[in-house]
């Protein structure tokens, strides 16, 4: 019997029985109304209920809602909805008797009660889970102006370490949650929009421009950012068990705007303003000036939303337009859009659908480890002097520097390299509530992503940068690399809501399929006469491509169990079954189990001093499992053809495993929510311990076998930490109010078995220069290379190969957050972030010493040693701690007041913000510009290589929203 | 009839009505939708773009296309070794970070990535032609004595580098560590078959100037000189190449480090600058050949067969006929001034003009002609075999110890970039840590991991440095390493037949 014979009858025999679930309804009487938002906007998708009748039930796209069969009496009517502060209302009602009931409720400040939606789509309350979601809400993402998710995220998810590795447009980021609990996999969440599973490549592709020493491509950058509501990060452990194979990392959900019933509503914003570099990143301050510039950046905005009572849209599409702040191959455009529809198609069927496209065109310089012309290597490596040019820029003369400039300004305006992506995410979904109680969803949806880089090097540009000899004419060449991402995911999903008696209970059962195909082609061209910009009838051209395909499916269930309000139990158990596993790995199971005692809702609390004390105080343990699957077709064993010397010559391929199977997280998590003064402090804390067993280690078989690497489940990895934030409001007058959050995470990571493998790197360069490996008993990535010890007379006197020389990963990070407002009209953000414990490696450094530069930070005696001989002996004295205080971003908005405003539109807002303000750290150079390669597609990385990557630009911009 | 006429057209009086029509239609239409799109959703159509062993054994001429992919196998095995050994020799200098820089040192880790790759593709060469003779061949009702010949060719030269550049390797897949010995035995049968099997001449007198080497390299007298003296009757100027391939690989890493990188890479021992670049393209097409057999290694094995039975006469009269072999091998004009011999910012400055002479060390004489101008125009390379000794110098050298230092000056300078001066140096590379940890046969804190490095070898990089600066008219090497090994010839480390 095939898989899709077993599954399919499977996933529905499983919604059939969830249907037959939930007791009958009684009926006396009828409660209708309308919940609208502070601004009096319709609010869809409330639960209004009646927690004494067990009676709950949605509001419909006009925000109304009727809780029928209500007998009569006094009742507590309580309504709640994502991201808003839940609301609470008495009435009275008598048999036979209809009563209007409108509530009015406010977006909430500190979210401590709100409805969350963690385990595949279905909505629960925040109150009843035992494990911690992070949010970042509508307003927060209009506070921080930025073109792509993972900037977003930097500042805004306290547990989450967001690194952007470079500053050029469109490359790699580094995130990381609870500690990297894998040694071959990238650290980044998986990312799911509006229920659909994105692509999330967060490293250079199998085949592609950028290469483990440069700058990479990030997935990640390019989608589409535009009306987005809501953002929810689950770390991994128990919190996304039920998303199985795929989850170990935590996941990250957007979900996207449909819009509310009422007249069309317009908003156009303009964005204007130009990046810069920051000088205080850069060894030599004339780098700024010979290599960057002020580079003006644009973006303008349309957006919509509107609706009648059964059907709601949002629209918004916009466009980016950057000139880049170096003096070339900085350049970035940017179109997008979004749309977003709900629909009531009959009684109790509802279509929810968005669609996003986006264009975006990106160029890339020359950077890192790619030697010859790179610019940011030439310079701050001191390595200018090989090309004739004095190597120390502060003792440059004005001519010296005029002749530079002028080499630099040719060499840029002469490389080309550029990335184009094209990128279409769609999702449609129906939900069906046959009862008040009972739900079911079904999911379809699409995430396809084209991307082309393109590098072409002329002749002129091999001459200029001296690379081959003048009046070379046959080393031009063309490189065109293509990969085609097509990702779909399938769900299907329900979940039913039952009282008995002083229990409540919650069921969501469901089952998801994804499909990821991976197609990427090169080609190629050398011996390329210059002007020509196609690899027709080059000397030489070549050709290569690769695929991966897979397919997860899998099931889940999951209750939730409540008494009184107070005490809850969460069981939950995903099955997976994925093509990437061995011939002998059968289905794969993740379970969870999790408990809560709500303080707050005991009687001893509410009326004893505890509860004269605090709003809030909740307890919660879990322990759950996750996973991440192999990479697609590692099982089989393989032979590989290759061309050589125009015949076909075959070799070993893959080694194969027949045990291939997931890497599994076992997370268990104690947690505690806090809120006093009537809420105006408030704290959660987290403390977690998360081991990956079987773990994926893509070591090397041994020489003697002649093969090559084999991925399998070989290791151990343990990370355990503590997550605390802080949230506070500390001043509250009539005008002015005052507000903080921060955060404060720690972590420990080790790799506590290697499985019998021999230490091997991940990133890095040769065993000689520096590494970042996976070796037992150290942490995830730790940095290896020659460490010296110097003699009286300050020189060297041993060398210890392959030593120890840091940890690229923080023990302690956090982020710092303020908001401040004056009156209804005017709002000033700040958000930072900040690390402690972390050690990184400055090639930049190294190699300025080795060039023939002074070197305060090395022993004087070393100046006058031969450099070339030394400077790889003493690796260790170029690696130093990077502890640092980051400002994100500053802003200030400024609503016109409706008087002045309503003669011309419905509003006015004005904003000023500045992002990558600046801040202190403790290295001698940016401890964030990692070149942080992966070695190939989707591998793990923990970064610690600052080495000729450009820094983020600091952005000043200025914004005005009108909205018609 | 009008029962089913209702069922097919109902009367919608409703606005709910009309959209559950609408509804039930709209997932009629998904359910065909999903039916038809079942193959894209079902797991077991997730199709390997790439041919498992298994398939490909059945596959037509498949010990053609194995033999071929050994072919290439060998290339790449040669190249690691090659790029390796010479770094680990006083031949060439890494200025830069792409390549391994310890061996220079000389330093070889047993956790060097180096260490690991050497072996690796040495033992994938033997793993290769072994799956080839033992399944590729069997299954094939094509495959030919000439297809089982290769396979004990490449076999052989496996195991005769396994014995050559090791302390000690497995000789199969997580094996016990076997001496040099057992593999040089290994290669002689492997060898002798690859003959036997063979009507390729010159994969038959390769095989046999491989087991004079193997014989050579056991101090085995008599039967190098007679396997040596086979070749060289035959085919004194045989030639066997490894080829290289710029479009699709592998490429000749020394080539790029000499030549195509014009970043000063590599630089040779002042001493042997005028026989670079030894690889080089003329296009971007170009890849150049690895040597790995030349009827000038039967003369020099003879020849110090000869010094070693003090026949110092024939030793004379076979390197003087020697000279004459090396002097029919082709040269090649080559512009090469890209080439700033460390002035692009490496760790020495190199003498670049043609009137500086170069001393073999502090003790030797200055010698006139070593040194190429190469800015001026192309330089005339001697790109099989070249050599700076002449009659004169082999005449001249009156002791056994002049005259081996004679020889070794000429397998130097012969063999320069084809990866054998380490191996005469008495360098051997350890087993890596990552065998010794995987591999249950082999315990992590064996002495067997540990290179070979003789006491004469100069740390600290001293088989590169020596003194020179812009305008001194002579530059001065520090280590005659040529000398040491000839004084150091008692030795199981170097001189096999002393």
């Amino acid at each position: 019997m095939s898989l899709r014979v077993r599954f399919f009858p499977l996933m529905l025999g499983l919604l059939l029985a969830l249907a037959a679930a939930g007791p009958a309804m009684a009926q006396t009487g009828t409660i209708s109304g309308q919940v609208v938002s502070s601004a009096e906007q319709p609010l869809s998708n409330v639960q209004v209920s009646i927690s004494a009748l067990d009676l709950s039930v949605g509001t419909d796209n006009a925000g109304r809602y009727t809780l029928a069969d209500v007998p009569a009496g006094t009742y507590t009517v309580e309504a709640r909805r994502l991201g808003y502060q839940p609301t609470r209302s008495e009435v009275t009602i008598a048999a036979g008797q209809t009563v209007t009931l409108n509530l009015t409720m406010a977006v909430r400040a500190v979210a401590l009660d709100e409805v969350v939606v963690t385990g595949q789509g279905s909505e629960i309350s925040r109150r009843r889970l035992s494990t911690n979601v992070s949010v970042i809400n509508e307003e927060m993402l209009r506070a921080q102006p930025s073109a792509r998710l993972d900037q977003v995220l930097q500042a805004g998810l306290p547990s989450v370490q967001v690194r952007m590795a470079s500053g050029q447009p469109g490359s790699t980021s580094i995130m990381r949650g609870r500690g990297p609990v894998s040694a071959s996999q990238a650290s980044t969440p998986v990312i799911y929009v509006d229920g659909v599973r994105v692509d999330n490549l967060n490293s250079q592709a199998e085949i592609s421009m950028g290469q483990a020493t440069g700058t990479q491509t990030s997935a990640i950058a390019d989608i589409p950012i535009e009306n987005i509501e809501r953002i929810e990060y689950i770390p991994g452990g128990a919190a996304t068990t039920l998303y199985g194979s795929d989850a170990a990392n935590g996941v990250l959900q957007i979900f996207t705007s449909r819009g509310s019933p009422g007249p069309a509503q317009m908003t156009f914003e303009t964005e204007l303003g130009y990046e810069a570099a920051n000088r205080a990143y850069f060894h030599f301050p004339q780098t700024v000036d010979l290599l960057y510039q002020n580079g003006f950046t644009q973006r303008h905005r349309l957006s919509g939303r509107g609706g009648s009572e059964n059907v709601t849209y949002s629209f918004s599409g916009s466009v980016l337009d950057r000139e880049g702040f170096r003096i070339a191959n900085n350049a970035s455009r940017q179109y997008q859009g979004r749309m977003g529809l709900n629909a009531d198609l009959a009684e109790g069927f509802r279509y929810e659908g968005s669609f996003a496209y986006g264009w975006n065109h990106y160029e890339r310089s020359r950077d890192g480890n790619l030697g010859n012309y790179t610019p940011l290597w030439l310079l701050e490596g001191a390595r200018i002097g090989a090309l004739g040019f004095n190597n120390n820029l502060a003792e440059a003369s004005p001519q010296e520097m005029t002749d530079l400039r002028t080499f630099l300004v040719r060499a840029e305006a002469l490389q080309n390299r550029q990335i184009r992506v094209q990128r279409v995410q769609t999702s449609h979904g129906i939900r069906w509530e046959p009862r008040s109680d009972l739900n079911f969803r079904a999911l379809i949806g699409v995430d396809n992503r084209n991307s082309t880089e393109e590098a072409i090097a002329t002749n002129e540009f091999l001459i200029h940068t001296r690379v081959v000899a003048p009046g070379t004419d046959d080393r031009g060449s063309i490189d065109r690399y293509d990969r085609n991402f097509l990702g779909l995911t399938l769900e299907l999903g329900g979940q039913h809501r039952g009282d008995f008696g002083p229990f409540s209970v919650i069921t969501n059962a469901g089952s998801q399929l994804f499909r990821e195909d991976d197609k990427q082609a090169q080609r190629s061209a050398q011996n390329v006469r210059d002007g020509s910009l196609t690899v027709r009838g080059a000397g030489v051209t070549t050709a290569d491509d690769f695929f991966q395909s897979l397919v997860n499916y899998g099931v889940y269930a999951q209750q939730n169990w409540g008494y009184e309000d107070r005490y809850f139990v969460e069981l939950g158990l995903r099955a997976d079954g994925n093509t990437a596993f061995g011939d002998e790995i059968g289905f794969q199971y993740y379970p969870k189990f999790g408990l809560v005692w709500d303080l707050t809702a005991e009687e001893f609390f509410e009326f004893g001093t505890l509860g004269e004390w605090f709003n809030e105080m909740r307890f919660r343990a879990n322990y759950g499992v996750a996973g991440n699957f192999p990479p697609a077709f590692s099982r089989d064993r393989t032979v590989v053809f290759n061309s050589y010397l125009g015949e076909q010559a075959v070799g070993f391929g893959n080694p194969g495993d027949p045990l291939l199977g997931p890497e599994k997280t076992y997370t268990s998590e104690f947690g505690a929510d806090l809120a006093v003064w009537d809420g105006r402090l408030s704290l959660e804390a987290n403390v977690y311990s998360a081991r990956t067993l079987d773990a994926l280690f893509a070591a090397p078989s041994p020489p003697s076998t002649g093969e090559g690497t084999q991925i399998r489940n070989v290791g151990e990895i343990q990370n355990s930490g503590m997550e605390l934030q802080l949230g506070a409001q500390l001043y509250q007058g009539s005008t002015v109010t005052v507000s903080m959050n921060a955060s404060l995470n720690t972590l420990n990571n080790e790799v506590t078995d290697a499985g019998g493998t021999s230490a091997f790197p991940i990133t890095g360069h040769s065993a000689g220069t520096i590494q970042s490996v996976i070796e037992e008993g150290q942490p995830v990535g730790v940095l290896r290379g020659n460490k010296a010890t110097f003699g009286p007379d300050g020189t060297i006197e041993s060398v210890e190969a392959i030593a120890h020389l840091g940890n690229p990963l923080p023990d302690r990070f956090g982020t710092l957050g303020m908001t401040m407002g004056y009156g209804q009209n005017l709002r000033v953000n700040m958000s930072a972030d900040w690390q402690t414990g972390a050690q990184m490696h400055s090639f930049n450094r190294q190699f300025r010493y080795l060039h023939g530069l002074h070197d305060p930070l090395l022993p004087a005696a070393m100046m006058e040693q031969s450099r070339g001989a030394n400077w790889l002996r003493m690796t260790d004295q170029f690696v130093e701690d990077t502890d640092f205080l980051k400002i994100r971003n500053l802003s200030v908005q400024y609503t016109v007041p409706q008087q002045l405003a309503q003669r011309i539109a419905r509003g006015i807002d004005v904003g000023f913000s500045i992002q990558n303000v600046g801040g202190w750290w403790t290295s001698s150079f940016n401890p964030e510009s990692d070149y942080s390669g992966a070695q190939s597609q989707g591998a793990a990385t923990v970064g610690g290589f600052n080495y000729a990557s450009d820094p983020s630009p600091r952005s000043f911009l200025t914004n005005i929203q009108v909205r018609f | 009839m009008t029962n089913r006429m209702q069922t097919l057209e109902p009367i919608h009086t409703n606005r709910t009505g009309r959209m559950r029509y609408a509804l039930n239609r709209l997932i009629l239409v998904l359910a065909v939708v999903a039916v038809a799109g079942c193959d894209f959703l079902d797991p077991t159509e997730i199709t390997n773009p790439t041919v498992t062993e298994e398939d490909f054994t059945n596959l037509p001429n498949a010990a053609r296309t194995w033999a071929h992919g050994t072919e290439r196998q060998l290339a790449i095995t040669v190249n690691t070794l090659t790029v390796h050994a010479e770094v680990a020799s006083d031949n060439m200098f890494n200025n830069r970070t792409l390549i391994n820089r310890t061996f220079d040192i000389p330093q070889m880790d047993p956790t060097d990535a180096s260490v690991v790759a050497m072996q690796r593709e040495v033992q994938r060469l033997r793993a290769m032609a072994n799956d080839g003779l033992n399944v590729v061949i069997p299954a094939d009702p094509d495959a030919t004595d000439e297809h089982r010949a290769r396979m004990h060719f490449y076999r052989g030269y496996a195991h005769m580098a396994a014995g050559e550049y090791f302390v000690a390797l497995p000789a199969e897949g997580n094996g016990p560590a076997e001496a040099p010995g057992v593999h040089m035995a290994s290669a002689l049968q492997d060898l002798q078959q690859a003959v036997s099997l063979s009507s390729d001449a010159t994969l038959q007198n390769s095989a046999r100037l491989f087991m004079a080497r193997v014989h050579y390299r056991q101090g085995n007298l008599s039967e190098a000189v007679s396997m040596a003296e086979q070749v060289r009757g035959s085919t004194p100027m045989l030639l066997r190449q490894v080829q290289y391939d710029q479009a699709d690989g592998p490429t000749n890493t020394l080539q790029f480090a000499l030549y195509d990188s014009g970043q000063d890479e590599f630089q040779p021992l002042p001493r042997l600058d005028f026989l670079f670049p030894k690889y080089w393209s003329v296009s971007a097409a170009d890849q150049s050949p690895i040597n790995i057999a030349k009827g000038e290694e039967t003369f020099l094995i003879v020849a110090e067969a000869q010094i070693a039975q003090s026949n110092l006469g024939g030793a004379r009269s076979t390197l003087i006929e020697l000279l004459g072999v090396v002097e029919q091998r082709p040269t090649a004009m080559v512009m090469d001034n890209a080439q700033a011999r460390g002035r692009t910012g490496g760790t020495w400055i190199y003498p670049n003009r043609s009137e500086v002479l170069v001393a073999a060390s502090p003790d030797d004489e200055p010698r006139a002609g070593l040194v190429l101008d190469r800015q001026s125009g192309p330089v005339e390379i001697p790109y099989i075999s070249g050599t700076s000794v002449t009659e004169e110098m082999i005449n001249a050298a009156g002791s056994e110890g002049e005259l081996l230092e004679v020889l070794y000056l000429m397998r130097q300078e012969i063999f320069v970039g084809e990866g054998r001066r380490m191996v005469d140096l008495g360098i051997r590379v350890g087993i890596a840590l990552e065998e010794a940890e995987a591999n249950p046969n082999i315990d992590t804190g064996s002495n067997l991991l540990q290179a070979q490095i003789p006491s004469w070898i100069p740390g600290n990089y001293g088989m590169n440095s020596f003194d020179y600066q812009d305008g001194d008219p002579v530059a001065v090497i520090h280590h005659n390493l040529t000398r040491e090994i000839v004084q150091n010839r008692t030795s199981e480390m170097v001189l096999p037949f002393h």
